[in-house]
């Protein structure tokens, strides 16, 4: 029995009276992949900000780790237990950084007041370089070692994409919610993330759920679907359901359309 | 005379450099927030200096330690206020403040400032000799300065203002506090600017509401922009142009009218300087920011 981690309870997101997210329930267990589908603008996107604290006005409660923040806060939300971490649909690397500078940027050390200009502590620095080895054992897989140095505005879009997801990963938080990583990379980067995301779920039981547009991605890879349609969410266990089944549920939903 | 005169502009030189470093270093460069009237801090320093020594009569080292504690709290109160304005409007903010600063002190003091403030003794040392002012007390400021600056460049802290100033949301998924980095900074260098304007004071033994204008400020702040914003050489760079280039010109135009239009002519050549700097080397002469832009567009 895997702990629950995130708890969405009756979830319901309103902007300018039109309904974004209505009446949303959500059980994250720790060490699962959640895929979460839907047509554009069904508010999947809008589901990940009201997670992790970027819409304000929501009505319902999340709790995380067990825990209900008392305000709705960025900061103190990715601070609750082993944190909360979130890529975006664009890359959200710093241009002006290179690759490696990026990447520690996720990590956090204890120094990183103002009193760290006047002095750092010994641990800070050693903190700093099992962080710099960390990160370049991710980059070999990616295959953006050589290019640790190089400033990351100088890389191509997709390896600005690979660098922000990479980033969330290494926050090291236990919630990781992914929006649409596999958009525009090609199918042998495709195929490492999803080892690594199968990693990180097998071996540090971590709750990561993706945005996904294409089933075909993630069928091998989600334990569970969450189909986002009309503002609703229907979850299924995806080893019930074969191929056939998923295609006929996607039908059934988008009949309204046909 | 001659030894006189080049003191006086090796400490102008150190304090106005300290000034652009303050601007540049600590607050444009880190928050990108333009703070166009950032003067008015120099100016607290130097009025509070001055009030405290003439009228309340303390030592001037307590006087300046007390202005410095002055410029902190308005700082604060400032940048508690200011730093969740939009860009243009914090400008706008910090021209306003710049202004009030100096009416101010006009109004406290009079629009010629205050005259005869005597310089300390640095234990048993005299300073009224202007190159022990230099050497025992600017030269040791600046250079502390300098390596605070300098630090930011070698600790985390760079690159979370990197992040704070490009993708402030990003920042707070990382836990990190944008406001408090943010007000930070300005803080430190609303302190620095408020310390030199006290140094300022006592290295010209008077206090002088026409340094703090809005058009020297707007001078110190072009210089930033020509020197090459978030890098410390580019801001001594800047502070020898607003210092030198005006004395190179004084002294090498031999005319008898052009010393009435010295000024003007200052004027003109910054001018034409900050526009063929901003067409040819848009990150201004040291700038740094944009070599990843550079990097990128040779493909």
């Amino acid at each position: 029995m895997t702990p629950t981690i995130l708890e969405l309870k009756n979830v319901s997101l309103k902007i300018n009276g039109s309904t974004i997210l209505r009446d949303i329930s959500l059980n994250g267990d720790q060490g699962n992949i959640y895929g979460i589908f839907g047509s554009n603008g069904s508010g999947k996107t809008s589901l990940f900000n009201v997670i992790c604290g970027l819409h304000k006005l929501f009505t319902g409660e999340i709790k995380y780790y067990g825990l209900l923040p008392h305000r709705v806060d960025p900061i103190l939300i990715s601070k609750l237990g082993d944190g909360i971490a979130r890529s975006f649909q664009v890359p959200t690397v710093v241009n002006e950084l290179t690759v490696l500078d990026n990447l520690l940027l996720s990590h956090r050390f204890q120094g990183d007041g103002f009193l760290s200009l006047i002095y750092r502590r010994k641990s800070d620095i050693l903190l700093e370089q099992h962080a710099t080895e960390e990160i370049e054992i991710m980059l070999e897989k990616f295959k953006l070692k050589d290019k640790k140095n190089e400033y990351a505005g100088a890389l191509s879009y997709g390896e600005r994409r690979i660098l922000s997801i990479l980033a969330t990963v290494l926050t090291n938080s236990k919630i990781l919610l992914l929006d649409e990583p596999f958009a525009n990379l090609n199918i042998y980067m495709i195929d490492s993330f999803k080892e690594l995301f199968h990693y990180l779920k097998e071996k540090e039981k971590r709750l990561i759920m993706i945005i996904e547009h294409s089933p075909d991605y993630l069928m091998d890879l989600s334990d569970y679907y969450c189909h986002l349609h009309a503002h609703t969410l229907h979850q299924y266990r995806s080893n019930r359901i074969t191929n056939e089944d998923f295609i006929q549920m996607f039908k059934s939903f988008h009949h309204t359309y046909d | 005379m001659e030894s006189q005169l080049l003191s006086s502009i090796i400490g102008s030189l150190l304090l106005y450099t300290l000034l652009i470093i303050s601007i540049n270093n600590f607050i444009v460069g880190k928050t990108s927030l333009w703070p166009v009237g950032h003067i008015g801090f120099f100016g607290i320093g130097g009025f509070l200096t001055g009030v405290f020594i003439i009228d309340a009569a303390l030592n001037p080292w307590l006087a300046l330690i007390l202005s410095l504690l002055g410029g902190l709290a308005i700082s604060v109160l400032i940048g508690v206020i200011t730093i969740r304005l939009r860009s243009d409007y914090f400008v706008i903010f910090s021209i306003a403040f710049c202004e009030i600063i100096r009416s101010s002190t006009i109004y406290l003091k009079g629009p010629a400032g205050m005259r005869g403030i005597e310089r300390p003794g640095l234990m048993g040392i005299d300073l009224g000799n202007d190159w022990y002012f230099i050497f025992l007390v600017l030269l040791p400021v600046f250079l502390g300065t300098v390596f605070i600056a300098y630090r930011f460049y070698r600790t985390p802290i760079e690159r979370i203002f990197a992040l704070v100033r490009n993708h402030e949301y990003v920042a707070r998924l990382y836990t990190l506090s944008p406001n408090y980095y943010k007000i930070g900074t300005f803080i430190l260098g609303c302190s620095i600017a408020t310390i030199v304007g006290g140094l300022y004071t006592l290295f010209t033994r008077s206090t002088d509401p026409s340094t703090i204008t809005i058009y020297q400020s707007i001078m110190v702040f072009a210089m930033v922009i020509f020197g090459g914003i978030n890098s410390i050489r580019g801001s001594i760079i800047g502070g020898l142009m607003i210092i030198i280039i005006p004395k190179i010109l004084e002294y090498s135009i031999n005319h008898p009218l052009s010393t009435y239009y010295t000024a003007q002519i200052v004027q003109l050549m910054y001018g034409l300087l900050l526009i063929v700097i901003i067409r040819f080397m848009p990150g201004g002469i040291m700038g740094e920011s944009m070599r990843w832009f550079y990097s990128s567009s040779e493909e």
